[in-house]
């Protein structure tokens, strides 16, 4: 039997909420109960309740959640499958079964143990596969094994049909295929209740990875040197993305606001051969944005610092220093995956504010690009601001998933995703008005499609955006749906599945998938 | 707009003092319940609010898609429903808040979404204690309960129940207890959501 946590209830006030502590927008917006299932029955038996008792069902695996499509639903019942968190072998040999309420951590720990495999997933390790795998799946694997969803064989799945009744189903290739293809990146939250994740095999995973960054204090940037950097990178994996060379490779520049932050680029390269697997790329990578110094020219100490910790010096100010060659960690795969991961605590606890934005590149930036994001980045009104530029590309550009999952963009080399975080509701204001006029700004050069100012429509440029980057500004556009699926078959087939597996609309949120009229 | 004098049918005045309540029926014009000697009229066809006083049209404003509507418990203020299937982007109708001076017009305060799914919203009701309104929306399948402020302007909206069929009631109104009544079924707030109560 599921755990019931009402108004009453002195568990309430965290339960009720996400881990955006934005969300629910006010008291009045929270559900009547949190309710914790268990296992699929619980989740049947829950589900028929709350529609029984005419209550809207939001689900909710880890409360990661960046927008309000879960802890705000006024007097209904939140279903919490985050206690549904097994990880397990599969009936046949090299499958597994993950449940939605398993934590990214925990997966890679566990598939580690079960069979040194692993999904090509993100890199928080509170987030859990319910929400993470249906919308999409994305991490630091992503070059060299694709999404999560590529992977994915099977989805068990609590519908609720026609006559009103919640039912569980098996959606596979074979068995209700069109659904099959919605969860593979179009969201659990459209459709019902996720209660497993099948896959018939997992890639290996790698032996180690090499970890490497360089960072830059933004008192010793110039417009000129923060344009190199950043046409620098987004041209690299302009001319490289096809490269198998480079699927190992992950890398990610990070740019922080500059009243607040610095500029980091960090890459990850996965071994799968010998220790000396990538190396010599690491170096000429790197070299593309920072030459070291002569390794005479060292300090006593950087050797030592070297041995230790394997990484670039760190100053509280200025740029990192390197000498000789830049400085690499070898870490153990597992280690350094489980251990380097964001993000701890229980959804609620945390009353840290956020809004997040996101974009799909299909080049590198333009020099005007580069200028307004450094405009962007050095002015007062988006203080706090940051922006995470990974390039995910290589193996998750295979054409053929356009037609067999529900994600579309498979024709980028870049996948950017703007941050905010605050704690005070007062600067609610200024930090949205902060990150949408970035966004904005970014998306009004001659690169974006004049009739779509603003935002990153699908073009020879941009491919929309990500889905789980959740963004509700995006509403605004009267093309949204275009967006986050594409220009083709896809969300009409959505729609269609929407109509055929949710027929009353039950699991509904600001940005779902809207029935055919 | 030009003034004209207004002569209510004996139809149309009692559809006007059953209230408010009930301003659903498929016609074209309704009337709220009668205040001051002040009633309106919704035209629905042409998006108008139309102020009568004392027999004369004083006063007309322009509101998009006017559903229904009902007057907070002091008569002071007047809520209608927007008849939106998409508001701000989301699917869902929306209410407005107006304040009615002494000569008849009306003075927008708030306007808001209902909940996802409450679109087109065709009947309203107000509790007996003027610190709760209903509205019924999508064919009868989506109930609202909304929450009324310290100003009588409407707040949000604090519990929804969702019905997987319905069709468009025919008595939409709460009772002397403060139990919404929509035909035969009653509701009532119970331990944070609407809930239906009774047989």
């Amino acid at each position: 039997m599921a755990s019931v946590v009402d108004r009453n209830d002195v568990r309430f006030e965290v339960c009720s909420r996400g881990n955006n502590a934005r969300f629910p927008a006010s008291d009045s917006q929270r559900v009547a109960q949190v309710e914790y299932c268990t296992s699929a029955e619980d989740v049947v038996r829950t589900l028929q309740q709350a529609i029984d008792r005419g209550q809207r069902p939001t689900v909710r695996s880890s409360g990661h959640c960046y927008e309000d499509w879960v802890v705000n639903n006024p007097g209904g019942v939140l279903l919490d499958v985050s206690m549904m968190d097994r990880v397990t072998t599969g009936e046949t040999p090299g499958s597994y079964v993950i449940q939605p309420g398993a934590k990214l951590g925990v997966v890679y720990e566990r598939l580690y143990k079960l069979g040194g495999a692993v999904i090509p997933g993100g890199t928080c390790y509170t987030v859990t596969a319910g929400g993470h795998v249906s919308g999409g799946g994305y991490g630091t694997l992503a070059r060299m094994y694709g999404i999560t969803v590529d992977w994915l064989t099977g989805v068990e799945i609590v519908i609720v049909n026609q006559a009103g009744k919640a039912e569980l189903i098996h959606a596979d290739a074979q068995h209700h295929p069109a659904l099959f293809r919605a969860l593979r990146g179009g969201q659990g939250s459209n459709f019902g209740v996720i209660t497993a994740f099948h896959f018939a095999k997992l890639p290996p995973m790698p032996k180690q990875v090499l970890a490497a960054n360089i960072s830059w204090d933004w008192k010793e940037m110039t417009r000129e040197k923060f344009v190199r950097i950043v046409t620098t990178y987004g041209d690299y994996w302009s001319k490289n993305d096809k490269n198998p060379a480079t699927y190992p490779v992950f890398t990610n520049l990070v740019i922080g606001n500059s009243k607040s932050g610095r500029i980091g680029l960090g890459l990850h390269y996965a071994q799968t051969g010998d220790d000396n697997e990538g190396r010599d790329w690491v170096q000429e990578y790197l070299n593309l944005f920072q030459t070291c110094k002569p390794s005479a020219e060292a300090p006593p100490d950087y050797l030592q610092q070297q041995q230790d910790f394997g990484q670039q010096q760190r100053p509280l100010v200025g740029d990192t220093v390197c000498y000789g060659t830049h400085p690499v960690r070898a870490l153990n795969w597992v280690e350094a995956t489980v251990n380097g991961q964001g993000g701890s605590g229980l959804y609620g606890s945390n009353r840290r504010r956020s809004k997040y934005k996101s974009c799909y590149m299909k080049k590198g930036f333009t020099v005007a690009e580069a200028n307004v994001l450094y405009d962007q980045m050095t002015s007062d009104a988006t203080r706090g601001l940051i922006l995470a530029i990974d390039s995910y590309g290589g193996m998750v550009n295979n054409p053929a998933r356009i037609a067999d999952t529900a994600i579309p963009q498979r024709n980028s080399i870049l996948k950017l995703q703007y941050q905010s975080y605050w704690l005070n509701e007062a600067d609610d204001a200024f930090r949205l008005n902060g990150i949408r006029q970035c966004y904005k700004a970014m998306y009004s050069t001659p690169s974006a499609d004049p009739k779509y100012p603003g935002y990153p429509y699908p073009n020879e440029n941009f491919e929309g955006c990500y889905i789980n980057y959740a963004d509700a500004d995006m509403l605004e556009s009267p093309e949204w749906t275009t967006l986050y699926y594409g220009t083709g078959d896809l969300y009409p087939l959505l729609q269609q599945v929407k109509k055929e597996y949710d027929p009353h609309n039950l699991f509904h949120h600001s940005m779902s998938i809207r029935p055919k009229a | 707009m030009m003034m004209q004098e207004y002569k209510p049918t004996r139809r149309a005045v009692l559809q006007g003092i059953a209230g408010a309540a009930i301003c659903a029926a498929p016609m074209t014009r309704a009337f709220a319940a009668i205040g001051d000697g002040i009633t309106f009229e919704l035209d629905r066809e042409g998006g108008w609010i139309h102020s009568i006083v004392r027999g004369e049209r004083r006063h007309s404003e322009k509101a998009d898609l006017p559903s229904a509507m009902v007057y907070a418990s002091d008569h002071q203020v007047l809520h209608v429903t927007h008849g939106y299937t998409s508001y701000l982007g989301l699917p869902a109708g929306a209410i407005s808040s107006y304040r009615v001076e002494p000569n008849g017009h009306l003075q927008r305060l708030t306007t808001q979404g209902l909940s996802l799914t409450a679109m087109s919203p065709h009947h309203i009701a107000i509790s007996p204690d003027g610190r709760s309104l209903a509205v019924a929306a999508a064919g009868g399948r989506v109930l609202n309960m909304l929450s009324i402020t310290e100003e009588n302007a409407v707040g949000e909206v604090i519990a929804v129940h969702r019905k997987l069929r319905g069709g468009i009631p025919q008595e939409f109104l709460f009772d002397r207890d403060g139990a919404l009544c929509v035909d035969s079924h009653r509701y009532a707030m119970l331990e944070g959501r609407l809930a239906r109560i009774g047989g």
